[in-house]
């Protein structure tokens, strides 16, 4: 198993290194530029060219590249184009605010999602199997935006019960900032339990028909018993692939979910700095959200190694 | 915004456009507009305590001048020749060319006025009516009031906090319930839906903002004058105006003064909608039928493509067919604005502090975005020769020739002047239309106050 899951993980930094590229070639190939962005409309070719000069924009792509890998290798994002920081500060911040809204997400709907699915899978064809079932494919139909607007219009314009907007202030207390948090945690929570609900009662379901679990059932087994000892543990490689896919899931879709909210994460920091051609932020933020991705991915693949019986044991 | 909320400026913009004396007392022009003297304002403090002199503001001006300078401002300050100081609170500015409107060049917000050797933008010194005291880039500033402001009656509330919001939904939502006081850029579409909530006060300012279709005078059939007069009697600018804007701003008339501003040319007479006359035109110009595209993109306002279309329509009964281009808003000004291959772009404009710089920026010959590729030498030659004029009869008459020299020959069709329609929720106070941006002319954290 070492073995494998060593090959694994290389196969991830390949993957990481891939995507450090595409980042990059994305960057040069888009149109526009950083200096006529920031001085608007006061640009004019000298003022452009002065400023892009001062960004170190006049070397060639490829050393450019390689001077953005060398300084990733040493932990250095780089400075941003538009205001000359350091990446590094600017996204720590922004980090910290989106692991913790796909944190609380995740906290929320994988236990949310695991609970339901197997109450749909075990009370089959019960009203309660179709209730979940209404439920989880109207809400995988529906965009996180539109769920967005239509919870700020209700909680927060009609009802006034929630803030609209989420930006944390600092001196706020841990409650404050829970509160701010709800409308943004409800969204994600909403748009990524279906996916994991329908596929827990799928593999449940899937398992029921095993003849081991006809066994227990002549033995006489109680049916929970059945559910937690003999099914959960069969299930576990192919619904903690789909959880921690839903992870990232949930870290890609924070882009729109920040950006309506105005919270300040990564995904609006991404969002911003696009829209001003600060490609050495995109970048940065770009190749975070790959990596997440990636290593998410490996992860999943991963449990399902530890998962499996046959692969733990080989070699 | 910033600017005004923790810098002064030497001088300010009132609500009724016209130039207001702020850290500048006074200032007075040689003859021929080449050199000027200003009278700095005396007992003023900046945030840090040190009093404020004529080397604060000679550093302020030559931060935007000469070669290494990155600064927006640097072609706007690029005729200074000298700044010297006379004594502690005056200065004389030299120019290499005249210029009656100098002082309005100092109310941009890139020419607030710094203390001697300041360059920390992260922790700002000014000597503004607020003092800043937090700085998020690209998520907030918090200011609280400065206690020793110098301005009688001015700069009331207590804390000041800017909440970037890009979602256009989320800042009308934000309004609504009450998270924010103040509000720019609101979409027409939204005015009647905020007046009926009763949730929030709008107010709408005429002003210098109009959009613009430029149409190609280097290109043919562009560069027949005929045929740019077709059309400007194709389009008809009540139904765009009623339509898009819902009412909210007023036709326009070819030429880029808006009524707001003091030397509007009263006289000119409005272009129709005329489709046959827009045909005369075209016969005139030795053409049957005319068929051109047209570039929109959501780059320059909402709606853009549907004012498009209200354009294809009309010109249609004049024999013009408009392609309607939708042009990804990424890249719309890079790519597609001011490429001399295309025939004719869409454009918004904020209108500008003086009739000079407007002129100068859009239509003089060599100006650096002359969108329509346009230029006449006799235009050029009053634009200059007005430029340094300092009596305000003459000053006058140039102006409205140079207005109607744009109207008759120009490349533009300019369709409306949009309002700058701002919200403020029920509990701010001391509101007024101010033509020369949204929100008060970025002002209005000075200017306003709230119910108690």
């Amino acid at each position: 198993m070492g073995r494998l899951l060593l090959r694994r993980s290389g196969t991830g930094v390949l993957l990481v290194l891939a995507s450090t590229l595409l980042l990059f070639l994305a960057g040069e190939m888009m149109p526009g530029d950083f200096a006529s962005k920031l001085l608007g409309a006061s640009a004019t070719p000298e003022t452009v060219e002065a400023l892009r000069l001062s960004r170190g924009l006049d070397a060639s792509p490829l050393a450019r590249y390689l001077d953005w890998l060398g300084g990733l290798l040493q932990g250095d994002l780089g400075l941003s184009l538009t205001n000359g920081r350091e990446i590094g500060a600017l996204i720590a911040a922004r980090l910290g605010n989106t692991l913790m809204l796909a944190g609380l997400a995740a906290a929320v709907a994988v236990p949310l999602a695991l609970a339901l699915g197997t109450l749909a899978a075990v009370f089959r064809d019960s009203w309660i199997d179709r209730a979940v079932l209404v439920l989880t494919m109207v809400t995988v139909a529906t965009p996180e935006f539109f769920f967005a607007y239509v919870a700020i219009a209700v909680l927060a314009v009609e009802l006034n019960w929630l803030p609209s907007i989420s930006i944390p202030r600092p001196g706020m207390s841990p409650w404050e900032v829970l509160q701010v948090l709800v409308l943004p945690v409800l969204t994600l929570v909403v748009t990524s339990t279906a996916h994991v609900a329908r596929m827990t009662r799928a593999a449940i379901v899937a398992a029921m028909e095993q003849d081991y679990v006809g066994t227990a059932m002549l033995k006489g087994l109680p049916r929970g018993r059945i559910v937690l000892r003999h099914i959960l543990p069969n299930v576990a490689a192919p619904v903690s692939a789909v959880v921690v896919m839903t992870l990232a899931d949930i870290v890609v879709g924070l882009i729109i979910v920040e950006t309506i909210f105005a919270y300040p994460g990564m995904g609006q920091l991404m969002v911003d700095s696009v829209a001003k051609r600060d490609i050495t932020v995109v970048q940065a933020c770009g190749l975070i959200f790959a990596a997440t991705y990636i290593f998410l991915n490996m992860a999943a693949d991963m449990l399902a190694i530890a998962f499996n019986p046959r692969l733990r044991s080989a070699r | 915004m910033a600017a005004y909320t923790t810098f002064n400026h030497l001088v300010e913009i009132a609500p009724d456009k016209t130039l207001a004396p702020e850290l500048a007392e006074s200032w007075e022009a040689a003859p021929g507009a080449k050199e000027w003297v200003f009278n700095l304002r005396k007992g003023v403090e900046f945030h840090d305590g040190r009093s404020m002199t004529a080397d604060d503001v000679i550093y302020s001006i030559n931060r935007h001048r000469g070669e290494a300078s990155q600064s927006g401002a640097k072609a706007l300050m690029a005729a200074v020749e000298e700044v010297e100081k006379l004594d502690s609170h005056q200065i004389r500015i030299r120019l290499a060319s005249g210029n009656a409107d100098l002082p309005w060049n100092f109310s941009g917000d890139h020419m607030a006025i710094v203390p001697d050797g300041f360059d920390d933008w992260m922790n700002p010194v000014g000597t503004g009516g607020y003092v800043q005291t937090s700085f998020e880039p690209g998520v907030r500033a918090t200011w609280e009031r400065n206690p020793n402001y110098w301005k009688e009656g001015r700069a009331h509330v207590g804390e000041v906090e800017f909440l970037v919001l890009n979602d256009p939904q989320a800042r009308i939502a934000a309004l609504q319930s009450g998270q924010i006081d103040a509000l720019g850029l609101v979409d027409p579409v939204a005015v009647e839906m905020l007046k009926g909530s009763g949730a929030a006060q709008v107010v709408n300012s005429a002003g210098g903002q109009f959009w613009s279709y430029a149409a190609n005078c280097k290109l043919a059939p562009f560069d027949n004058v005929n045929v740019r007069r077709a059309l400007k009697h194709g389009i008809d600018r009540q139904k765009i105006l009623d339509i898009v804007l819902r009412g909210n701003g007023r036709i326009g008339n070819d030429q880029p003064v808006a009524a707001t501003d003091p030397l509007y040319n009263t006289e000119l007479a409005q272009t129709p909608y005329d489709p046959e006359k827009a045909r005369h035109y075209l016969k005139e110009a030795g053409l049957d039928g005319l068929s051109l595209q047209l570039d929109t993109s959501d780059a320059t306002y909402a709606g853009s493509a549907n004012v498009g279309q209200l354009f294809r329509q009309a010109a249609q009964e004049a024999g013009i067919g408009i392609e309607v281009m939708r042009q990804p808003a990424d890249g719309y000004w890079d790519q597609i604005w001011l490429n001399p291959s295309r025939q004719m772009t869409s454009g918004v404009w904020m209108g500008r502090p003086t009739v000079d710089m407007l002129m100068s920026t859009i239509f003089a010959g060599d100006a650096p975005w002359n969108e329509a590729f346009w230029s006449d030498p006799r235009f050029d030659s009053i634009l200059v020769e007005a430029r340094a004029e300092l009596d305000a009869a003459k000053r006058k008459d140039m102006y409205w020739e140079l207005q109607s020299i744009i109207h008759a020959d120009a490349g533009h069709v300019i369709p409306v002047f949009a309002d700058f329609i701002d919200a403020y929720s029920p509990r701010v106070r001391g509101l007024m239309p101010t033509p020369s941006w949204y929100l008060m002319g970025a002002r209005f954290t000075e200017r306003v106050w709230l119910a108690a």
